[in-house]
């Protein structure tokens, strides 16, 4: 450049520069005029021209333009997303522009984790961009845990009995329908046992009805002391109670049932200056191989409960 | 230990001593410009002693050993990817190794793309159309070999001394065409 400043002041004084040497380096300045204006001017055509300053400097504006336009050609790819091209750094331009790309190109990485649901990709290094981002993350996060709590919470609701927390009769038929088939296909057992609680009605007409919720709350607690995790418990209705025992045979459901019987029995459910005692029938019953359907195997066990009843109440009583 | 000859490679962790107690006054750190001074003038004096290829090679496995021994002790041994790419970025920054970012991740084909920016070995280089961080190649295959439990390998495709402003390495199985 220095050496076309010199090149001008010697046309400017008009003498010892031949005609075709100014054409020359005005060409050069044209071409640098149209670089600066933003045009994409292409590359001089140094063709014959002789190996002399005017046409190294030419080389040297082809260099440059050359190096502009990857710069324009990394950063226009770059604006539109595209973090795929090959930026041929030759300029420092260019090496901040592929320090970008490599930035993008992890950011599109992390979005990719946090879509898989891993929120704890944070982006550093990049000031104000850095906060915002790890800020949207965090509160991504923070919104994903209270819809899962909220989904945790509607499917307790829509599972369980409100006031003992055991499971409703919908979930509980749910879980014997698939215990029933699982139980047939490995050629398992499971046991069934239906308990209602005695003279229940006549426990709300004496005590009123937020007693009689006391002593169904009281019943249930007893009951899951004695269950193991896997057994399950629901409220059919009222005060009827169902469990389901997998991997139980009769003999050992018949002990449950015993074991609750008594405890009830001599359960007392303290209600302000009152004890309430109540006691429980119980029907047992196993599933068979011959079953056609879980119906066959509660309709058994409500056979026994019906004995139960019959038979004096609090009671256990078995059809195996 | 630090001189008998061997056929193959025998570096332990326990041979980094306990620096806390050798310097008691001036600490467990120093400079990148120190480590640089060491490596590159080793660099220099292998390849006049032996060649290029021979440089790179030594480099190389000296990376991979210190990548195992770094691994086995100061990560957790995470059997989830995920988590060991969250410690290992974690641990190179504390120990001002590196930035460490993924680009590409496939966990069926077992083939990543790594960035390190602000490398310990190379950023702020001179530009000259070389990638120099063949230690860090072994050191990143290492790592990987010793994560997944099977032979990996690692190679730099961009580097600061090449004109980029990270260093990529592509890493993939050993056994894989590159």
């Amino acid at each position: 450049m220095k050496l076309c400043l010199q090149m001008c002041n010697l046309k400017k004084n008009g003498d010892r520069m031949e005609h075709k040497d100014i054409e020359r380096l005005d060409r050069i300045s044209a071409h640098i005029h149209a670089l600066l204006h933003n045009e994409q001017p292409g590359l001089l055509d140094l063709t014959g021209q002789p190996e002399d300053e005017i046409r190294q400097v030419g080389e040297f504006v082809n260099t440059l333009t050359e190096a502009l336009s990857a710069l324009t050609n990394a950063a226009h790819h770059l604006s539109i997303g595209d973090m795929d091209s090959q930026i041929i750094a030759k300029l420092p331009a260019c090496h901040h522009l592929k320090n970008l790309q490599a930035t993008l190109r992890h950011l599109t990485w992390q979005t990719g984790q946090i879509a898989k649901g891993d929120f704890s990709q944070r982006v550093e290094f990049l000031g104000e961009f850095s906060h915002s981002f790890n800020w949207m993350v965090e509160q991504l996060d923070a919104y994903r845990q209270r819809i899962l709590g909220q989904n945790q919470e509607l499917e307790r609701l829509a599972t369980t009995d409100p006031l003992t927390g055991v499971y409703n009769r919908r979930y509980f038929m749910d879980y014997a329908t698939k215990e029933f088939l699982r139980s047939l296909r490995y050629s398992h057992t499971f046991s069934v046992i239906q308990m209602d609680i005695d003279h229940f009605k006549k426990i709300n007409d004496t005590y009123g009805h937020s007693i009689g919720d006391e002593v169904l709350k009281a019943f249930t607690a007893n009951c899951l002391e004695v269950l193991r995790d896997c057994d399950v418990l629901g409220r059919m209705g009222g005060e009827e109670f169902s469990i389901i025992l997998p991997e139980t045979a009769l003999s050992g459901a018949l002990i449950v049932a015993e074991r609750f019987r008594q405890a009830i029995a001599e359960l007392k459910v303290y209600v302000d200056d009152r004890i309430v005692h109540f006691t429980v029938s119980i029907g047992v019953t196993n599933l068979r191989q011959d079953d056609a359907g879980l119906e066959a195997v509660l309709r058994r066990a409500d056979e026994a409960l019906y004995l139960a009843k019959n038979g004096g109440r609090n009671k256990v009583v078995s059809t195996g | 230990m630090f001189k008998e000859e061997r056929k193959s490679l025998q570096f332990d962790w326990s041979h980094l001593g306990d620096i806390t107690k050798g310097r008691p006054n001036l600490g467990a750190q120093t400079t990148v410009a120190v480590y640089r001074l060491m490596q590159f003038t080793l660099r220099d004096a292998i390849i006049t002693h032996t060649d290029v290829a021979t440089a790179n090679r030594i480099f190389y496995d000296a990376g991979y050993s210190a990548g195992s021994a770094f691994y086995e002790h100061l990560l957790k041994n995470t059997y989830d990817f995920d988590g060991f790419i969250a410690e290992l970025q974690e641990t190179l920054k504390t120990l001002s190794i590196g930035i460490l970012r993924v680009e590409s991740s496939d966990l069926l084909q077992h083939r990543f793309v790594l960035t390190v920016a602000e490398d310990l070995d190379c950023s702020g280089l001179p530009m000259n159309d070389e990638s120099v961080c063949t230690f860090d190649e072994g050191f990143i295959a290492a790592l990987f070999s010793a994560h997944f439990g099977m032979k990996f390998k690692a190679r730099e495709t961009d580097c600061w001394c090449t004109g980029d402003r990270v260093c990529r390495f592509e890493v993939m199985p050993a056994n894989v065409q590159s």
